[in-house]
């Protein structure tokens, strides 16, 4: 934590110096603005720190460590490339730390939130179509135009509904795998698990229709699908018939196949997204494809060791404060630093990982899915840089300008401390070593698994539905869900 | 411990691994291509307000220098002080079009960053130099004008090489191009390039036909050079890989020019060389400069037997008796001179209007100089050769030889010998 501290503090010494020495262009004032905004981005993350302490303090130690590193280094950058973001990308890191000691508050309410997947979709519906359409100024300006799904309120306080979107998106799938609303009971919809999914696909479908993101919408699918396919592993408990568990993968892995195959169809016959690929493929074909050309121009440009902070070329680069901020870290930091970079990322789901395997029950859904959105989001925004994929929208998370964007991500990091606190809290009451919890566990699961709990085709009465380790209200009666083996 | 949320984990590692491997392979392994690939315009801003060092030709002549940097009210960068002559040479560097030509393949070493500039003594390793390159050409600005004049309003190029060291003397191509306006020829920088020509003497390339005049011997040469059509290596940016061969022999003039020095060498093709010295200097003063490297002559491979070479320059020789030209003579001494020539099409537009080509080498019994020429096919300036007499492009190549021959002392580089 102390470090991370540092790091922040360092980064933005440094940043300062070239700021104080080659670029005289910005004058004094914004240089002592921007001192302030550092001074404060500091604070913020020393207090986001006590709180950790206070309200989680069994929580994973390594995880804000590594989300503070990306976001002073975000910061560093944003206000690097455009001295007048400083301010306003300070409040998202502000706004982001206050969120994550919000949601340490708020997470003992998660049951009650998991418990309301139909409202929790909802919501994420709303705040998707408000991105949307507010991107809807773009469609205009031509064949490829990056889409932007900005929502604009003013110059402090521009968002990305969408990215606080994929959180609620989450929520909502895993609350769907716990609980299912009235409207999904046994009686209409049986198999919600593949009802969600189907939903998640047709959701996300609109959202390439109307919002033209390759990314954001494999982003929102996966959000919807992975909690959906991670249940029914062996965390939910052995009761559930293998048969029906593979059946229901199945039936997943198909509802991923349509939605693939839905893209690939969408993206031959729409203009916009067509283009995208287009210039993915070959952009030396004309000045539309000049946008990642020019990230490759500036990625070689830094080489190894790159050309040094304050020292690169931005401003060839179109929106190198979100969209292209990885190729203007690449040029001053070279291949050394954007490589650390890649790392932090992979120690982030590495770290997200674990927390979800000391864990049981939905909220194991949820911090494995809260991860992996994160790492999706950081691979598309990265891979479209890098042209491994087409560029789209792409906001690097923590990383990447944005205030609701850092907001969303730092509710999944809020969640995921408290998912570690309260497993981390619950194994030293025990009083055994927190990984022996579940290795103990799996020793069990196997024999629980082989036993003959149903036989093919045979509709077994299941017993108790699943044991949930934070289950909030007993006397809540869940709807029995169907055998799935009849799918 | 979930198998599921273990291997979401491991595909999600395995992909940033994959970002790894491609950040590697876009920052270090295809870094120098991009660096030098014609969208970038990375090079000529970053040489705003920076010193530079200058082109000169062989004999003096100023081909691109520096304006003040600190000048505020220079719209340009640099100044071209022959126009288009050297456009195809030097090229360009400009505030939008970016860099071209020499500015561009040499530019680490103009503007100082090279490690032979940078690093002249030990203790530049720890103080920052700021001493600038400049080159000196090989091509010599009498020969470069004759060439010129000779071609005149007709499109095509003439290129003149020294055979034993490939030291390029003359190297003119039209249509070309003034880069003191490049950025007014081309407002939207390098993606659009409308006003600039693409440079004949080694980019374009052109179906070759020999002519009843040189009969069997200019069949051979241009068997020969179309069996090894890849590039020369020329140190001037965006000469293509290779040129596809299409019914009949392909080649570029610059090709065709090095395949005839390579019959007076013995066989062998000397890599072409349009930078003959580079030296560093302080900015801001005329003179110290400090001969930091010579261009060595390198081969690029052989063409002919040493044999078949020599039997090759005496049938041209024979081939040069039965076209009208008679070489001035140098120092009251008979010049006698080695001929090819035919019918040659823009490979662009096989079936457009035949123009002709020529390669002449002189003296014929030990050659210092290879000239080759290549009009194009052009009805309204009566250029239509489809027999491939080629009298006019052989003119052309006698004049352009004269002014080689008269030099005298034609420029020996460093010979490593081959």
């Amino acid at each position: 934590m102390v470090c991370t501290t540092f790091a922040v503090a360092a980064l933005g010494a440094e940043h300062n110096s070239v700021w104080g020495g080659a670029d005289r262009r910005s004058g004094a004032g914004s240089l002592w603005g921007a001192v302030g905004w550092l001074a404060a981005v500091v604070a913020g993350g020393a207090t986001a720190r006590a709180a950790i302490k206070r309200w989680a303090p069994n929580s994973n130690e390594i995880l804000f460590g590594i989300v503070g590193l990306l976001m002073g280094i975000g910061w560093v950058f944003v206000a690097r490339v455009d001295s007048l973001l400083a301010s306003s990308q300070a409040v998202a890191v502000l706004l982001g730390l206050a969120a994550i000691a919000a949601t340490l508050v708020a997470a003992r309410h998660l049951d009650w939130l998991l418990s309301r997947p139909g409202a929790c979709g909802l919501v994420a519906a709303v705040l998707l179509a408000a991105g949307s359409f507010s991107g809807g100024a773009n469609v205009s300006a031509g064949a490829y135009d990056p889409p932007r799904q900005w929502l604009d309120l003013g110059s402090l306080l521009s968002v990305q509904p969408y990215g606080l979107a994929k959180i609620v998106v989450v929520i909502a799938a895993c609350g769907l795998t716990a609980t299912a609303p009235r409207w999904l009971g046994p009686r209409f919809i049986p198999h919600r698990h593949v009802a969600g999914a189907s939903v998640a696909a047709v959701g996300a479908w609109t959202l390439l229709v109307i919002g033209a993101d390759l990314a954001s919408s494999a982003v929102v699918f996966a959000a919807a699908w992975l909690p959906l396919w991670l249940d029914g592993d062996d965390l939910v408990g052995s009761d559930v018939p293998t048969v029906a568990r593979s059946t229901r993968a199945r039936a997943l892995n198909g509802v991923i196949a349509t939605y693939a195959i839905g893209v690939g169809v969408l993206a031959t016959v729409y203009d916009r997204l067509s283009a995208q690929i287009r210039y993915w493929l070959n952009p030396w074909i004309d000045a539309e494809g000049a946008t990642v050309v020019d990230a490759a121009f500036a990625i070689s440009d830094g080489g190894i060791t790159g050309v040094g902070p304050g020292l690169g070329a931005p401003q060839h680069l179109h929106e190198p404060h979100s969209d292209f901020i990885f190729a203007v870290i690449a040029e001053e930091l070279g291949i050394v630093g954007a490589a650390a970079l890649l790392v932090a990322f992979m120690l982030l789901i590495g770290v997200g990982a674990d927390i979800a395997q000391k864990t049981r029950g939905p909220r194991r859904l949820v911090a494995a899915a809260a991860t992996s959105v994160i790492g999706l989001q950081a691979f598309f925004a990265i891979a479209g840089v890098l042209r491994l994929l087409p560029h789209t929208v792409g906001a690097l998370p923590f990383v990447a300008y944005g205030q609701l964007a850092m907001i969303g991500n730092c509710i999944a990091v809020g969640l995921l401390l408290a998912i570690s606190d309260a497993s981390g809290a619950s194994a030293d009451e025990s009083g055994s070593p927190p990984r022996a919890t579940p290795s103990r566990l799996r020793m069990v699961d196997p024999a629980a698994r082989d036993a003959p709990t149903g036989e093919l085709g045979m509709p077994s009465r299941r017993p108790a539905r699943r044991r949930r380790r934070t289950a909030g209200d007993p006397a809540r009666a869940e709807p029995q869900q169907l055998p799935l083996g009849d799918l | 411990m979930s198998r599921r949320i273990a291997r979401l984990a491991m595909v999600l590692g395995a992909g940033f691994v994959v970002l790894l491997v491609q950040l590697t392979n876009v920052g270090y392994l295809s870094a120098e291509s991009l660096r030098q690939h014609d969208f970038n315009r990375r090079a000529a801003a970053a040489a705003l307000g920076q010193a530079r060092g200058t082109i000169t030709s062989a004999d003096g002549e100023t081909i691109a220098s520096a304006i003040d940097p600190d000048d505020a009210g220079a719209r340009r960068l640099r100044s071209y002080p022959h126009g288009t002559l050297y456009a195809h040479i030097a090229g360009y560097l400009a505030r939008q079009a970016g860099a071209g030509g020499l500015e561009r393949s040499y530019d680490a070493e103009l503007s100082g960053r090279a490690a032979d500039i940078a690093l002249l003594d030990i203790s530049d390793l720890f103080a920052d130099s700021d001493r600038i390159g400049d080159l000196r050409l090989a091509v010599h600005h009498g020969v470069q004008l004759t060439a010129r004049a000779a071609l005149g309003d007709r499109d095509g190029a003439v290129v003149v090489v020294h055979p034993q060291s490939g030291a390029i003397l003359a190297l003119w191509s039209r249509p070309s191009f003034d880069p003191n306006v490049v950025d007014e020829l081309m407002p939207d920088g390098p993606a659009l390039l409308p006003g600039i020509p693409v440079a004949r003497a080694y980019q374009r390339s052109y179906v070759l036909t020999a002519g009843t005049a040189s009969g069997a011997s200019g069949e051979t040469l241009l068997q020969r050079a179309g069996a090894q059509p890849a590039a020369t290596g020329i140190d001037l940016p965006g000469e293509p890989d290779a040129v596809a061969q299409l019914d009949a022999v392909t080649l570029t003039p610059l090709q065709l020019a090095l395949a005839a020095a390579g019959v007076a060498n013995e066989g062998i093709r000397m890599r072409p060389a349009v930078v003959q010295q580079i030296s560093a200097r302080a900015p801001r003063t005329a003179a110290a400069a400090a001969a930091v490297q010579d261009v060595a002559a390198t081969s690029i491979g052989s063409l002919f037997e040493p044999d078949e070479a020599a039997s090759l320059l005496r049938a041209m020789s024979v081939a040069a008796t039965q076209v009208p030209i008679r070489l001035v003579p140098v120092d009251g001494v008979e010049v006698s001179a080695a001929f090819a020539g035919g019918a040659a099409r823009s490979a662009d537009n096989v079936g457009g209007p035949a123009g002709s080509w020529a390669v002449l080498l002189a003296p014929a019994d030990a050659p210092t100089v290879a000239v080759a020429v290549l009009i194009e096919g052009d009805a309204a300036l009566g250029v239509v050769d489809p027999q491939g007499s080629g009298t006019l492009a052989t003119m052309i190549a006698a004049t352009a030889a004269e002014a080689a021959l008269a030099l005298r002392a034609v420029p020996t580089p460093v010979d490593d010998g081959p």
